[in-house]
């Protein structure tokens, strides 16, 4: 890591061109051993869950930090989402008097996009910035050099236990997120407008497959994994940040720490549905 | 006879990205002694002990610990040869989410099998060491800097490592503190004649009474290495000036003397009228 800091300062040339092709290059190294490192980062981390016997109760602390605490958000969440598409859904299935079809609408977005992608976003937003910010502040205040010389992994120590917890939990919280937006689906179009709730559910039951909902579980599966790296990979790794020192940078791994979960959770949403389709 | 070599460095040359703070350093330490490293604020102590830890790696030249290069391990060998210090951080390091008996206990709870209850008890009896029994309790935040320095040598003490490396273990501590963890370190040393320490110190009181060998960093060399009393009839000016406690030079004076423009601290004194009050 500490290369791509040497690299990343420019060579001085005379020539504009060079230097933009400089620039370039250098900011294409500097991504290519993130993205390297970074997943060097994931296998250690990985490997470490190995040892999940010996961190039960650092696993609980953080299920119920990033699971547990998620909760009420993911509730209230996956509720009005559910109520919206029930809405959206009613009106345009209307305009071709299938509205018939809604519980199948409603079921299939959030199980196969909304719960897995929404779930994964908002728990970011939640645990995956307070991850990046707890492990950079112990980085910039020696804490992890002081685990190092301990002899202490911080992989055994800070990251396998966030990957064991995440991976418990980023299921359980997508499929909660998709059976209250089923309900929030119901309370629209049976509660609030005139669907019968028998065609609703009977609906849902014949369109969903097996294969969506295991596809909707790989998905948390893998947004668990992306989320937990990358913010503790952007909170390890504050102090060879060259945007900002101290608690700057560590504001700054947070920022960028959720802004890249949340791209990245995109991305990969598009390429799981591509195989799956 | 001849004690076989606890630290060595040969030729090390150290620094952070591409700053050199330690030019071609080299340093004996024979194991059971107590060695101080004196050295202005800035000089390169704190840097010294994180490449001996192996946290960092020296530009070049080589690290041996207890006669192993230290960087030409394996990582299980590195790991243990790491394993044989007890580091005290500058500012303690505690870990913030964990009380002051899990910090000192945190080695063996995550590497051993042993229990709770013998951790706790472990844990305890360190802290009385350092007369912090009473806190055991308490998070880290709810300390005194103070405190918190004496928790992170107790940490550092923990099953008594041959190398106990302390960076600054008196500063930030009264006098009454600070004679304490002088005796602390004598009485150490005493139990566990083998035990190497390194101690990273401002106060000469303290090196005087305690170290059997000297170290004085300045300017990225080694400006001094043997005994006290060596160092107190030294005719190095630079060393004079250190233990007399004497401004070191005219640049110093020079700042001192420096005025601010006057017209320019009128405009400060001004601007801050509303804020600082001056009769
Ligand atoms: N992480 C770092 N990155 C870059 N430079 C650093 C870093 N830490 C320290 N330095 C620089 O290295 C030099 C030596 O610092 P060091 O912390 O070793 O001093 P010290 O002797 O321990 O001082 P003090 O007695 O004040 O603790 C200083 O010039 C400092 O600016
Ligand atoms: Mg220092």
């Amino acid at each position: 890591m500490s290369d791509c800091k040497k690299k990343l300062k420019r060579p001085v040339s005379g020539s504009k061109t060079a230097d933009l092709i400089a620039a370039i290059g250098s900011l294409v190294v500097f991504l290519i051993n993130e993205i390297g490192a970074m997943a060097l980062f994931m296998f250690g981390g990985l490997r470490a869950m190995v040892n999940f016997t010996s961190q039960i109760s650092k696993i609980l602390r953080q299920i119920a930090a990033i699971g547990y605490g998620s909760l009420f958000l993911i509730i209230l969440i996956g509720l009005f989402t559910g109520m919206v598409i029930g809405l959206q859904g009613y009106h345009t299935l209307s305009q071709f008097g299938s509205t018939g079809f809604l519980g199948s609408a409603v079921a299939l977005s959030l199980i196969r996009e909304l719960a897995p992608v929404l779930t994964a976003i908002m728990v970011t937003g939640r645990a995956g910035s307070a991850m990046s910010a707890e492990i950079g502040v112990m980085r910039i205040t020696d804490q992890i050099d002081a685990l190092e010389v301990m002899n202490i992994n911080p992989m055994n120590f800070l990251i396998a236990p966030r990957l064991t917890a995440s991976l418990i939990s980023f299921p359980l919280l997508t499929s909660l997120f998709a059976v209250v937006g089923i309900f929030g689906g119901y309370i629209t179009g049976v509660l609030l407008l005139d669907m019968s709730s028998g065609i609703y559910f009977s609906r849902i039951n014949s369109s969903v497959v097996w294969g969506d909902v295991l596809g909707c579980l790989v998905k948390a599966v893998v947004f668990a994994i992306l989320v937990v790296t990358v913010c503790c990979y952007k909170g390890f790794f504050v102090h060879l940040r060259l945007d900002g020192k101290g608690a700057e940078a560590v504001g700054n791994a947070t920022t960028s720490a959720v802004v890249l979960s949340c791209i990245l959770i995109l991305i990969f949403d598009y390429v799981i549905t591509s195989f799956h389709m | 006879m001849e004690q076989p070599l606890s630290i060595e460095l040969k030729n090390c040359t150290m620094g952070y990205g591409n700053f050199v703070v330690l030019k071609n350093i080299s340093l004996q330490i024979p194991a059971g002694r107590i060695v101080a490293i004196l050295g202005g604020s800035g000089g390169g102590k704190t840097t010294l002990l994180r490449h001996i830890t192996g946290l960092n790696r020296p530009f070049s030249g080589e690290i041996f610990l207890e006669g192993k290069s230290l960087w030409s391990q394996s990582g299980r060998d590195f790991q243990k040869l790491r394993g044989s210090m007890g580091v005290l951080f500058q500012d303690g390091a505690l870990l913030g989410q964990l009380t002051v008996a899990e910090n000192v206990g945190l080695r063996l709870s995550e590497l051993t099998k042993l229990n709770k209850k013998t951790i706790r008890e472990i844990a305890l009896y360190y802290l009385s060491l350092v007369d912090l029994a009473d806190y055991a309790e308490f998070y880290p935040t709810e300390l005194s800097g103070g405190m918190r320095k004496r928790v992170g040598l107790a940490r550092a003490l923990v099953a008594e490592p041959p190398i106990l490396l302390c960076d600054e273990p008196t500063s930030g501590l009264d006098p009454i503190n600070a004679a304490k963890m002088d005796e602390l370190l004598l009485s150490m040393k005493e139990r566990f004649p083998a035990m190497t320490i390194v101690s990273i110190s401002h106060d000469l009181a303290s090196v005087h009474k305690t170290a059997a060998q000297v170290v004085v960093l300045n300017e990225g060399h080694i400006a001094y290495n043997g005994n006290f009393s060596g160092l107190e009839n030294t005719q190095d000016p630079f060393l004079r000036q250190f233990i007399e406690r004497k401004v070191s030079s005219d640049k110093q004076e020079e700042a001192l003397e420096k005025s601010l423009p006057d017209n320019i601290r009128q405009l400060m004194y001004d601007s801050l009228k509303d804020i600082i009050h001056r009769s």
